[in-house]
């Protein structure tokens, strides 16, 4: 069985955050050690950079103006809200053809919705996430399902989308309405060799 | 567990309970025995203090970022709306660049504050990078805090270490140079660490 739900985080055990993200991590560590023939204290678990390593938010089929900045969509004083007149359908954010760096793997794990730490909260306009990674659709997550907790709007999966390096990669979003700011990150981390951006 | 190095900062609401106090606590003891065997003190005379911004770190003393360059000891300053977007500013001017003599600094987490204000405002700053000994120790998406508005707080198992008489350097990486009209935005993030050093030097408990 394949248990691809996102679950948000407050329906968890205690714990249970840190458990799924710990034997993720096992995981793809061990995958990247094997395929990139280094031993696992040569590579570095950090932190994604949205624009610089996942190239979110490049699409104008998602974006008003493609982004060019490490931002997860929003806060750029320009060119910051969903593209118009899209609502009812997948919107790439993602510019086509993108596939990811050598050695290099891009983990997702979950999703959260940044909204509450605006001062004026706005909708989501953002219902289903899709995932396709090698040209094969992996999974989709309902981030609807985790506004149900107005203090912590996350959620998580055990079975994390892992795009592997050369991978082409799609991530499209199911847009409500159109026209509004994106406030989504996504959860995960990138594992890489150490050196290559950082050198612990 | 895997033994690669994992420099990733997890919001506190996202950590089981009890391991932000194991994170800070784990990282005391294993910086103090470092300190201890480093400049041949007994670790009962040495002490654990919390940093000030401006006299330890010099923070936002760097001129490109701030409106007005620090000379306090608070975390507040103010984003020059001038800055340039998509890019990392140093916080800390060249001239606190070097750690000082038998000071070790050690950063495990980052700490948002803006929801204490009356009107929160937008954080600018989308990006930590710390770089100590010319190489770059760890970039922190300050992002992730942001969907737990009553913890906005994040933590790592890999602190950054700044050792006595090493340079570094703090960089924000600026996501918004304004919040979209023409005023300067207030940076409320403060960092998460603590330093060590002889007792005497400031503090004698």
């Amino acid at each position: 069985m394949s248990n691809i739900m996102l679950i948000p985080l407050q329906e968890m055990a205690p714990g249970q955050a840190s458990a799924i993200r710990n034997s993720v991590m096992d995981a793809v560590v061990a995958k990247a050690s094997r395929e990139l023939a280094l031993p696992e204290n040569k590579l570095v678990i950090r932190d994604i950079r949205p624009y610089s390593d996942l190239a979110f938010g490049t699409n104008t089929d998602y974006m008003d103006t493609a982004l060019s900045v490490d931002i997860w969509g929003a806060w750029q004083s320009s060119a910051a809200s969903i593209d118009d007149g899209t609502a009812g359908a997948y919107r790439d954010a993602i510019v086509d053809g993108t596939t990811m760096a050598d050695s290099r793997y891009v983990t997702l794990y979950g999703v959260r919705d940044m909204r509450l730490a605006l001062n004026t909260q706005i909708d989501q306009d953002i219902s289903l996430i899709k995932f396709d990674i090698g040209a094969a659709d992996r999974t989709i997550w309902d981030l609807s399902k985790c506004e149900a907790y107005s203090n912590s709007i996350s959620g998580m999966t055990s079975s994390p989308v892992v795009i592997t390096p050369l991978t082409p990669y799609q991530i499209s979003m199911y847009l409500i309405a159109g026209a509004t700011v994106p406030y989504v990150e996504f959860i995960g981390f990138v594992v890489e060799p150490v050196g290559l951006l950082i050198t612990p | 567990m895997n033994n690669a190095v994992n420099t990733t900062l997890i919001p506190v609401a996202e950590l089981s309970p009890g391991a932000v106090a194991k994170i800070r606590n784990d990282t005391i003891a294993v910086v103090l025995a470092k300190v201890s065997a480093e400049i041949g003190m007994p670790t009962e005379k040495l002490v654990v203090r919390d940093i000030r911004p401006f006299t330890d770190l010099g923070w936002a003393t760097g001129a490109t970022i701030a409106t007005a360059v620090s000379t306090e000891n608070h975390w507040d300053f103010s984003l020059d709306d001038s800055e340039t977007e998509g890019a990392f500013t140093v916080l800390n001017s060249t001239s606190y660049q070097t750690m000082a003599d038998q000071r070790f600094i050690v950063i495990y987490g980052v700490k948002d504050r803006r929801m204490a204000l009356a009107t929160p405002i937008v954080q600018a700053m989308s990006e930590l990078r710390i770089t100590t000994g010319g190489n770059v120790r760890a970039i922190w998406d300050l992002q992730k805090m942001q969907a737990y508005p009553s913890k906005m707080a994040a933590v790592t198992n890999s602190p950054v270490i700044i050792p006595q008489n090493t340079d570094y350097q703090l960089a924000g990486y600026n996501g918004i140079s304004d919040d979209g009209g023409s005023s300067d935005v207030v940076s409320y993030i403060m960092l998460e660490g603590f330093v060590v050093e002889p007792m005497g030097r400031v503090l004698s408990p």
